[in-house]
This record gives structure tokens, sequence and C-alpha cells, in this order.
């Protein structure tokens, strides 16, 4: 099964010169915005890719992706951008790639919505993907993250050099094993050494169970933490981060965890030189 | 379907401490003239499978914050390095001046599709940078994120050295000034071998608008990399690729084109021959 994590076919675009998702609702942070068409309908299968993002003004914000007729959507799942600072101009440029490209089904309708912490947002957004996919290396688990629908967990610097914030909560558990693929991380720019480290971890002793451990250098405004292998998180685990950084300050770097809702017990570990293996259009994956 | 995944968890080197130190030659020196190899760490303790980088550089005086650097790194004993690359890697400069800090730091987190599972127990690790801001070349800083190798699991690895493209300098890309209209097509260079592109980056933009990139192998379209975004970030854009897609053997060349028309910037690629 090794080889499979690579594409014949190279990526393309979705939602052309980008799709104005539109104002966020003003009565409160957090409403979402109607869909809006991306495509309407996929000429072929396709796998989703990630995601390239503008939204004008700084904040939490959820891109909802979905499919089905219009007034009929089914989610598939949401990509989620953290940056913590509300000034101007920094809303933008984000992507995420993902590294396990979601299936977009034959003849679909894909459309989109927002929801945000910043009602100033108005996302723009342009999906990659990859037509007519042969490789295995894909899922229809939807992407997700938590907390979902509100602002994400601020981590708060201590002001000692080096010196751990507290663990905080990102998830106290999900109802089936999950696979996380990174943290949305989001800073003041007040921040001053510009260079923190990050610590994310499982259970009821997360430094001695730990998903990694991460250095950030400049991270002003946003700077996610994206794995490119998923991590296995069992069912009903706590998953928690922390940060610290070699200067004395005192700021908060706000963190939401970005995971696949389930993980499938697909594969058997297998680990070895990457090979290729050809799988003909014609076959069924 | 399949989806790959580890229950290994990613370490950082160095870990609580200061950042290695990397001096990339300024002036007299040429743009893009590598500084000396520095050690990164003198004997692993264990077998690593490096899964990206996390780089910053702090321009002197003013901070340019708009330019482009390359860090290599090797697994060899001193002066043997040259020899023993198993990574080029280069980082397109996210503009920060928007926070008023000075000197500025530019930067960020360059995680690779594949971990690098080329170093074994007892490695001594180097690295050394360039950039082409040879005016202001400041230092860069590195750190290493890396998984035990090997991973438990299901996650492919690989042993093919990332490498860039162009070698030296990324290409400059220039939008037609109307909206949405490709401007001409830019060699970038010319693949030896089949490959896959593992990442993309820019630099040195000027205008703020959304952009596309469209890639070719030998004249014929093969991919289009967005940018979506307005003010400040266009002038410095990473985006690694985490299922990377194979290309084969031929020239490639590229071309752009922006929502408000008319803006430039540099390009580059990042690839890993294959089979990787």
């Amino acid at each position: 099964v090794a080889g499979v994590r690579v594409s014949a076919e190279p990526l393309q675009t979705l939602g052309g010169e980008g799709v104005d998702l539109g104002s966020l609702p003003d009565a409160a942070p957090w409403l979402f915005t109607n869909y809006v068409e991306v495509v309407a309908q996929m000429p072929h299968r396709g796998a989703l890719a990630g995601l390239a993002l503008y939204v004008g003004v700084g904040g939490d914000v959820e891109i909802h992706l979905a499919t089905g007729v219009e007034g009929d959507e089914t989610s598939i799942g949401h990509f989620r951008i953290a940056c913590h600072s509300t000034a101007p101009g920094t809303g933008g440029h984000f992507d995420i790639m993902l590294p396990v490209p979601l299936v977009l089904p034959d003849n679909s309708r894909i459309s989109a919505r927002a929801r945000g912490s910043n009602v100033a947002m108005q996302p723009v957004i342009t999906l990659s993907y990859y037509p007519d996919p042969t490789f295995l290396h894909l899922t229809e688990i939807p992407i997700t993250s938590a907390p979902a629908g509100e602002d994400g967990v601020d981590a708060t610097l201590p002001g000692v050099a080096w010196e751990w914030s507290d663990w905080e909560d990102l998830t106290l558990g999900e109802p089936q094993a999950i696979g996380v693929y990174g943290l949305a991380c989001g800073t003041t720019f007040e921040i001053g050494n510009r260079i923190f480290e990050v610590q994310i971890g499982m259970g009821v002793d997360p430094e001695h169970d730990l998903i990694g451990t991460y250095r950030l250098e400049a991270p002003l405004l946003w700077e996610h933490i994206l794995f490119t292998v998923v991590h296995r998180v069992t069912a009903g685990i706590r998953v928690a981060f922390r940060v610290r950084s070699p200067g004395t300050e005192t700021d908060t770097v706000r963190g939401t965890l970005l995971f696949y809702e389930s993980v499938e017990e697909v594969l058997g570990g297998v680990i070895g030189p990457l090979l290729w293996v050809e799988i003909p259009r014609t076959v069924q994956i | 379907m399949a989806m790959q995944r580890t229950t290994s968890p990613q370490f950082v080197y160095p870990v609580g401490a200061s950042p290695i130190t990397l001096d990339p030659p300024g002036f007299p020196s040429p743009a893009m003239t590598y500084s000396a190899w520095v050690e990164v760490i003198a004997s692993t303790s264990e077998a690593w499978a490096i899964s990206g980088i996390t780089v910053g550089r702090q321009a002197g005086g003013l901070g340019n914050s708009n330019a482009e650097f390359d860090v290599q790194l090797a697994v060899a004993d001193e002066g043997d390095e040259d020899d023993h690359v198993i990574a080029t890697i280069r980082i397109g400069e996210i503009h920060n001046e928007i926070s008023g800090l000075d000197p500025a730091i530019n930067g960020g987190r360059m995680p690779l599709p594949f971990p690098l599972d080329v170093v074994p127990v007892g490695s001594r690790i180097a690295a050394r940078a360039r950039t082409n801001d040879n005016n202001n070349p400041g230092d860069v800083y590195l750190a290493l994120n890396y998984y035990r190798s090997p991973l438990d699991g299901s996650g492919d690895v690989s042993t093919s050295p990332p490498q860039v493209l162009p070698a030296n300098l990324g290409v400059e890309l220039e939008a037609h000034a109307d909206p949405w209209t490709y401007g001409d097509s830019v060699v970038v260079g010319t693949l030896a071998t089949e490959a896959i592109i593992i990442d993309w980056s820019t630099a040195e933009a000027t205008g703020s608008s959304a952009i596309d990139v469209e890639l070719a192998l030998d004249g014929d379209p093969i991919a289009t990399l967005p940018i979506r975004q307005g003010s400040y970030f266009t002038v410095g854009h990473r985006t690694h690729i985490p299922v990377p897609f194979r290309v084969a053997a031929g020239e490639i060349t590229a071309r752009m084109r922006s929502g408000a028309g008319g803006a430039t910037m540099r390009f580059s690629l990042g690839y890993q021959e294959w089979p990787a």
C-alpha cells in the first residue's frame, strides 16, 4: 500500500477567479451566510486538495462545503482558519492543503457558506482539487474542527522564558477515533519575540502522550501547524495544547484543532520507501 | 479509499532553546551565495525522519522582509557536507511590516509531504542558508521537525532529496495588464527525470490582488495554483502540497494572471525526483 499518496493528475482549481461568499451576517458573530454555488456540476469525479481564501479582516472563520441541490445541501465538512488579530489588512492570503483529499462525486454540485468571529469578514474562496483521481489516499470522511462555531481556545504565555503555559482543552473527546491534521493557530501581532513552541497532547497526562511539539517562527497574525500525515487519536480522548516562548510576554495564542471526523481502519502498519503503484483508470476505487 | 495515518509523535530540534543561526553572506558576495555549513546536531541519539523545518530570517538594518532564501540540510561529517545534501528548501518571505515591528522577522513552517527517512542513529546534521537580499542578509534561524524512525502506522516516507526549480533564484512572472488575463510564459526550468511537485513559493510580489499561476509541461498546461488575497501577503507566499502530483521529465513553464492586472512576483517550485 506504500505509494498511494501521490497524484498522477496535477492540481486544478474550482471556483475560478474566486467565489465571493458575501458578508457575514452582522446580527452576531458565528451566524452562517447563505450557501453560494462553487460549481454547478462536477464534470468528473474529483479529490478536494485544499482551500485558498481571502477574508479581508482578521478573526476566526469557518468555510463549510456541501454537495446537493440548492436548498438541500449536505455538508462534507469545514475548513477552519484562525487569525487572532482583527486589525485591518490581516485577512489573507490563507490556504490549507489537506493531507487526505476528500472525494467530490461525479456530477455533484458544490456549494459553500461561511461563519466567523468577525462580522466584517467577506470570504472569497477558490478550491484546489485533483480531477479523476487514480490514487488510493482519499476519503469521504468530513473535515471539522474543535471548537467549532465559536472562537478558538486561548493559551496565555506565562511571562517566563521557555516556561509552558497551562494546557488548554481543544476537545474533551470525540465519539469515535479521529484523524488530526493540524492546529489552526493565530497570535496577537503584539507578540514580541516572535518565536514560540506549541505542544499538542492527549489524555489525562498530555505531556507524556504527545501528538507533537512544533516551533513557530515569525508567526505574526497567523501560522497554522498542518500535518502531512494524519495523527490518529482514540475515541473519547481529550486533546489539549500549550505554548511557550523565549521571551517574557504574556500574549495569547489561539488554537483550534483540525481533524477528520473519524479514521478509516484500512491500512496496516506499512512503512517503507515510497513506491508507485499504477492504478488503471478503469478500476473503481 | 484509504487514509494514511500515524500514532508517532513529532519532535522539534532544538527544543526549548534558541534556534540554529545561519549567516548568509552579504555584499560583496553575490546574491544567493551560501553561508558556511553550521552544525545542527553532532550526533542524533536515534534515527530521525525529518517532517519539516521552521525557519525565520531577521534581516539586518530596517529589514527587507520581501526576499527569497534557501536552506540546505546535509547528513555528513564536517567538511563533507556538499556531497551529502538531503534537502534544499526555498522560502518566499511573508511581508510583515504591517506589524510595525522592526527589524522584521520572516519565515514559517515548511512541512515535507513525506518524512525524509535519511537520518540514521548517530548522524551529524548540518545546515547552511543563502538569500537574494545580499544588501541586508541578516541571520536565518532554523529548527527541525522530525519523527523517530520508523513511524508507527501507515504513512509513506521518502529518501529522495527535496529540491528547488529553478535552482538559483525564482523566475519573475508578470501578469497581463488586463484583469484575469495571463501574461507571458516563463521557463521555470527543466526536470531531468520524472518528479513530484511538493510545494511552491513566491517572493518580491508587487500589486495587491488575487493571483493564478498556470504551469505547463513542454507547452501543455498541467496545473493551476491559486492565491486569493488582497493586500500585504502577496509579497511572499508558500504552499506545501501534502499529496504531491507527478509530472514527467521536461520543460516547466509558468505564467500568471491577477484580478487587478499587472502584478509581478518571483516563483519557484519544490520537487523530488521520482520514485521518491
